[in-house]
């Protein structure tokens, strides 16, 4: 009896360590393998989709966001029109609960463990946001948009707001 | 009637906590404004914009801006007084009057006295949540503060924390500046760089 309760803690051990490692990562840098800063060409790869875009190369707008999916899982994506590669990702966000971060917070997550898991960042609460700041490089951030304090999606951005900080 | 004044006693002690606990869940109820409480534009009658001059006579006090004589080029300078029973550093900056004169501006202050609080009442020995409480509707800015660990680096301190409330428009703020989790001293100012 002693043996089989072991092999069924076990085998929920490995199938949530497995969950986790699973799960979709949003870091400062992107989300997965779509990565800030990335071409137009092999973020079309990614999202195995051709890109039509409807103002960026066409009128005088500089970014443009798209809906797409990448895995099966909604997205999201702000392209910025770039000389050299017709266009680059520059932010993305969803809000499916298959992305969260590294420590595990993603959407239904709340404030108050944002704010205690990232006590060694830097963080904008504004009414809808959350913002989570790169300590490194300040201008790179994970973004929490918020609802009655719960999160209800989840994003990586450039951001300009913690310049006064470096 | 010693049963009846026991259990009279009683009532009264029971009522006082329970208003006690009451107050403590309404975060929005503000307390009257007084002469040591501070706001983002300042502390009673010291006022963020005012010039050294007429601030010299709130403080009684004349004050030598060190850092502005010693270097022409330098625009701020800090100086320590009094207001009333408070401690406080003035921050101040260069501005430009009338025919090239210039005059020393007031774009901060800070202090560490006990007596001083906000209008909801949070003041020194205060944690983060007690700030964090009053002004759910309010843009805040915090984290750790950044410490010259040499002279081209900066790194995040592991004591030293700061909570920046803004006001509506962005352009003055209160700031909770904490040293292990207790707030240690608070401040006003204007928004600068954003």
């Amino acid at each position: 009896m002693k043996k089989i309760i072991l092999l069924i803690s076990f085998a929920a051990v490995a199938s949530f360590a497995s969950a986790q490692n699973n799960g979709h990562i949003v870091s400062f840098d992107g989300m997965d393998e779509l990565k800030i800063g990335i071409g137009k060409v092999e973020l079309e790869k990614l999202l195995k989709i051709k890109i039509e875009f409807k103002h960026i190369g066409k009128d005088e707008r500089y970014t443009e966001t798209i809906n797409a999916t990448y895995k099966g899982i909604p997205m999201e994506i702000d392209m910025m029109r770039s000389d050299e590669i017709v266009a680059r990702l520059d932010g993305m966000r969803t809000s499916s609960p298959l992305f969260k971060t590294a420590e595990g917070i993603g959407v239904g997550s709340d404030q108050q463990t944002i704010i205690n898991t990232y006590e060694k960042h830097l963080l904008i609460i504004d009414k809808e946001t959350i913002t989570l700041a790169d300590a490194d490089n300040l201008h790179s951030s994970i973004v929490f948009w918020m609802k009655d304090k719960k999160v209800v999606a989840i994003g990586s951005e450039p951001t300009a707001a913690f310049r006064d900080r470096e | 009637m010693k049963n009846f004044l026991l259990y009279l006693g009683t009532a009264v002690v029971f009522f006082s906590c329970n208003q006690k606990e009451k107050d403590k869940k309404q975060p929005d109820k503000k307390t009257e404004k007084g002469e040591y409480t501070i706001t983002k534009d300042g502390i009673g009658e010291l006022k963020i914009g005012m010039s050294d001059a007429e601030l010299e006579r709130l403080v009684n006090d004349r004050f030598k801006f060190r850092m502005v004589v010693d270097s022409p080029g330098y625009w701020q300078d800090t100086i320590r007084t009094k207001y009333k029973d408070l401690d406080v550093s003035l921050y101040f900056e260069r501005q430009y009057g009338n025919s090239d004169s210039t005059y020393m501006q007031l774009s901060g202050l800070e202090t560490n006295s006990a007596l001083c609080k906000t209008e909801y009442g949070v003041g020194i020995g205060d944690d983060r949540s007690a700030i964090l409480e009053p002004y759910d509707d309010r843009a805040i800015y915090m984290g750790p503060e950044y410490e010259q660990t040499n002279d081209t680096t900066w790194a995040p301190s592991k004591t030293k924390y700061s909570v920046n409330v803004k006001d509506d428009k962005w352009d003055r703020e209160i700031i909770f500046h904490l040293v292990n989790k207790k707030v240690a001293s608070l401040g006003a100012g204007i928004i600068m760089g954003e």
